[in-house]
């Protein structure tokens, strides 16, 4: 017995010294013993690429590079086992790192040129010519305070008499709409997107007859956006034509053309500046023949220019300063007008808050002689602007299950305009609050 | 012949014990360290040092270091650093297990290992403004201060060659979360 238990013993512990060096030749728990041995260590990345355990050779090739900072051949070992992973933002980092280290060789350093390069024209042609489209299913609910817009005394002028204002104060309007974006990456600093749409806009069915604001609006644009440099363009066309429900209302047609441009002075600051010229044109087809709609025709010019300064990462002051002019075909419709905008954003954890003020004064340019004969029309309004936005997974977690990718988004927003005018009936307090949810559907990318 | 068999028993149980050598805190090894790398009781480290359950590594000025866990999950740390293991359980044989690792401050690029391919719910990276979740990947954190984290993704991408899921990390700020599935993408927590 203790003889042949002297043999298995013998054998066993034999068996136990031998058999992990036949499974492997380098095992882990042999780099958690020899971190620095660099002929293990390599043995053990070449063993780990072989067995298709790549995050192994990775840590383990990082960890040479650490340790042996100078030795080329490691981090050139490094770089291909980045290129196989696709890690390009590493890739880059690490080349441009090689390239300012001064043990890199000259011939290493022509190596990581060519492979810079080559990395730059694959990135070039991976945005280049990439299609996206998406499409939004949209619902808003406003509430008015006052609607109709009825002055403050409830008076108006009326050829030079002073009557009653009779007019709907308290209402709700609906908002159903679709659109579809269809847009493509020209390259890494510019593309162009064409949005079209439709919005249809009822009002609560407190009355009988079809209401002034309900409309069905067709929509679109087309948007070009470049970097250049610390500049970003965005110059843009447009288009709407609201199809009036009101019997008297005649329809009409806007086109216009603009831009949206930002210069960056630094990380946190910019100045924004942007002009637009819009023509609305109205159709011969209200009912009421007796009106002339070309009166309402109207081409308006407007520009600003803004200012915002970006802090703590999480907060936005802006201001604007615009101006506008409006040539109506009438000229008791036509105006210049002036406006001072301010306005502070936070990033909150369940949206973004904007709080925004703006002041406007507009001076018409001519009498309206059914109204007065007399009095000028001049307007300063002040609208006070609070907004709530972002993805309904931020407001309500759970909703991940069902949106994980965020695509519901919402909008709060209340809003007072409080106007005061030379003439009675443009003197008046609106107040809206309204909801908006929308759904983003992603149909290529 | 006693004297034999102690010896064979004593040889048995050490070779046996190999691979349990270390003690049910030892949870990994300082595989690189360069420089000045503390631990929570001002112990020196270097490459070699094993790092156990609970440890507070702190990575001084222009120091780096690299700390293998058991379970082969790599994290690379930065200059001016400072993170604790505060949970490791990990089974070498089913491959299953739980990391919570805390970054206090600096910057700490991880390569995921077992416990994350096993489930990727198991890796937990927490940092002051919130916490990170990753799947097969390598990402990068930098915690600039208590207020503010930037994470980013660092791949495999979509396009790689070598047949590996993309990466996916999961980024919550405790109210909210974003994925990131593109690598150079980062995502930004605030408190």
């Amino acid at each position: 017995m203790s003889q042949n238990f002297k043999k298995l013993i013998v054998f066993l512990s034999l068996s136990i010294f031998c058999i992990k060096p036949s499974i492997a030749e380098v095992t882990f728990l042999d780099i958690l013993e020899n971190p620095s041995d660099l002929e293990m260590n390599l043995t053990y990345a070449k063993e780990q690429e072989s067995l298709g355990r790549y995050k192994a050779t990775l840590s383990t090739l990082e960890r040479l590079t650490m340790l042996y900072p100078v030795n080329t051949d490691l981090k050139l070992y490094l770089i291909s086992i980045l290129l196989k992973l696709d890690s390009e933002a590493k890739l880059q980092l690490m080349l441009e790192t090689m390239l300012q280290d001064p043990n890199t060789t000259d011939e290493t350093r022509q190596y990581i040129e060519k492979i810079l390069t080559k990395i730059r024209e694959q990135s070039e042609t991976k945005d280049k010519g990439k299609w996206f489209a998406f499409a939004d299913l949209s619902y808003m609910q406003t509430d008015h305070s006052n609607i109709d817009g009825v002055s403050k005394s409830g008076k108006l002028y009326s050829l030079d008499i002073i009557d009653d204002f009779d007019g709907m104060k308290y209402d709700k309007a609906y908002s159903r709409g679709a659109s579809i974006t269809v847009g493509k990456n020209l390259d890494q600093t510019s593309a162009f997107s064409l949005n079209t749409g439709f919005n249809i806009n009822t009002q609560n069915k407190n009355t009988k007859r079809k209401l002034e604001g309900e409309n069905d609006l067709v929509f679109g644009s087309l948007t070009y956006s470049k970097i250049f440099n610390k500049h970003y363009f965005m110059p843009y066309l447009f288009y709407s034509r609201p199809n009036q429900r009101h019997s008297l209302t005649a329809d009409s047609n806007t086109k216009g053309v603009g831009f949206n441009n930002t210069y960056s002075l630094d990380n946190s600051t910019d100045i924004t500046y942007g002009s637009s010229f819009s023509s609305t044109i109205f159709n011969m087809t209200g009912s009421n023949e007796e009106d002339k709609v070309d009166e309402g025709n109207n081409l308006t010019y407007s520009s600003n220019v803004g200012f915002n300064y970006t802090f703590s990462d999480i907060n936005l002051i802006s201001t604007k300063f615009s101006i506008t002019k409006k040539d109506a075909e009438n000229e008791y419709n036509g105006y210049l007008g002036r406006g001072l905008n301010v306005g502070y954003t936070r990033i909150l954890p369940f949206g973004n808050l904007k709080i925004e003020k703006t002041y406007q004064r507009n001076i018409f340019d001519e009498k309206n002689t059914f109204i007065h004969s007399t009095i000028d029309r001049e307007d300063d309004i002040e609208t006070t602007q609070i907004q709530l936005s972002g993805r309904i997974i931020q407001l309500i977690p759970f909703m991940k299950k069902i949106d994980p990718e965020g695509l519901f988004f919402y909008n709060l927003k209340y809003n007072e305009s409080d106007s005061e005018s030379t003439l009675l009936q443009n003197s008046a307090i609106r107040e809206t609050t309204s909801f908006n949810i929308i759904k983003r559907f992603s149909l290529y990318e | 012949m006693n004297n034999f068999k102690i010896f064979i028993s004593v040889i048995l149980v050490l070779a046996l014990s190999k691979s349990y050598a270390f003690s049910k805190d030892f949870i990994g090894v300082i595989s690189a360290g360069i420089g000045e790398i503390i631990n929570q009781d001002n112990k020196k480290l270097s490459t070699g040092s094993k790092i156990y359950f609970g440890d507070t590594i702190i990575v001084r000025e222009k120091s780096s270091a690299q700390i293998l866990l058991l379970d082969e999950t790599a994290l690379t740390v930065g200059e001016k650093s400072e993170l604790t293991m505060d949970d490791f359980v990990y089974d070498p044989n089913t491959k299953v297990g739980k990391i919570v690792s805390n970054i206090k401050v600096g910057t700490v690029r991880i390569i995921t290992g077992e416990i994350s391919k096993q489930n990727p719910d198991n890796l937990e990276v927490k940092v002051p403004t919130g916490s990170v979740g990753a799947r097969g990947t390598e990402f990068a954190v930098v915690t600039e201060s208590d207020e503010k984290s930037t994470v980013v993704l660092l791949g495999p991408g979509k396009k790689n060659s070598l047949g590996m899921t993309p990466g996916i990390l999961t980024v919550s700020d405790g109210f909210n979360s974003v994925n990131i599935t593109t690598p150079g993408f980062q995502s930004v927590v605030f408190k």
